[in-house]
């Protein structure tokens, strides 16, 4: 079995210290949401709460999420375009329902499909409903990445200013 | 971890992983929070498992006869606060110790192995897949000592 010392303590130590030592901050990716997790805190009624955070090439998804009792809530989500190397609010929905990746998923893509349509129609360019569902839906498939697929590269230096943005 | 210690331990940092007041179950070496039932009768509560590296936070239902893993959050600590480092939920999965911890190691290795690439360090992943299952057994089997 593997032990601490064969790992090596000072990696182990800096992200998974015992108790009453501080973490290294390196930003937390959720595997199994396919998300960094940030800006975490919890209430003076116990609730937990953080952002989850979904960066692709095109765009960001921000997901509120809340932790309450034994019950995991989706809150609010947000969408960013790219203006630069900073992030521009291009919609948001408030939930507050259990959290429902199917939810999550579709309202990201409503959100994407009425920042194109409405884009759109304001520069007067004629567009297909369904082309543009079909566009946000390839958008966001894109954005649930895997850390461990082997064409994911997922730069600390890119990432960092980004997730550091939603402390704002 | 000597019983002194993890005594220490859960007096500490049981406050800081949950706000709600806490029942030891000795079976399964569990602290359990405070159940919700609802309407229905079903009944809702958390079952944590605590060592000096992890809190894992199983989310349980019981309805009808049934024990049901509804999802699991597993916290490392930063200072002496908890720090969400992976989450999962489920649809219709029946509660097992061994279903529970299996998935709570996965979660923890997906961190791990995440970590280690974020700064670009090489560890082997059977390494880490070994030393994610040692941290939860230890989680789920020390058995604290409730007063100092």
């Amino acid at each position: 079995m593997a032990t601490n010392n064969q790992l090596g303590n000072s990696f182990i130590n800096k992200i998974l210290p015992t108790f009453g030592q501080k973490r290294v901050d390196i930003p937390i990716w959720n595997e199994s949401q396919h998300m960094f997790i940030t800006d975490q805190y919890t209430s003076a009624a116990g609730n937990t709460y953080y952002l989850g955070v979904r960066i692709s090439d095109q765009f960001v998804t921000i997901l509120h999420i809340g932790l309450y009792h034994s019950w995991t809530y989706i809150n609010e989500v947000e969408v960013y375009c790219f203006d630069g190397d900073q992030k521009k609010l291009i919609g948001k929905t408030k939930l507050d329902v259990f959290y429902d990746e199917d939810l999550v998923r579709d309202t990201t893509e409503k959100l994407l499909k009425d920042y194109m349509s409405s884009q759109m129609k304001l520069q007067g360019v004629a567009y297909n409903d369904t082309q543009l569902n079909d566009e946000a839906k390839k958008l966001v498939d894109r954005s649930y990445l895997s850390m461990f697929d082997s064409n994911t590269t997922i730069k600390l230096e890119a990432v960092r200013p980004l997730l550091a943005q939603h402390n704002n | 971890m000597a019983n002194t210690s993890l005594a220490r331990l859960v007096n500490d940092a049981l406050p800081a992983v949950s706000g709600s007041s806490l029942t030891y179950n000795a079976d399964r070496n569990m602290f359990l929070t405070t159940g919700y039932t609802s309407a229905a009768g079903n009944t809702y509560f958390q079952g944590i498992h605590l060592s000096n590296r992890l809190a894992i936070v199983f989310d349980i239902g019981i309805g009808y006869a049934r024990t049901f893993l509804n999802g699991l959050q597993v916290y490392c600590f930063d200072g002496r606060e908890k720090k969400l480092i992976g989450s999962r939920s489920y649809a219709c999965v029946f509660y097992t110790d061994s279903r529970a911890q299996r998935e709570a190691a996965e979660v923890l290795l997906e961190y791990l192995m995440s970590q280690a690439k974020l700064v670009g360090a090489y560890v082997s992943d059977s390494e880490l897949e070994a030393f994610a299952q040692q941290q939860v057994l230890a989680a789920a089997t020390n058995r604290p000592q409730l007063t100092a």
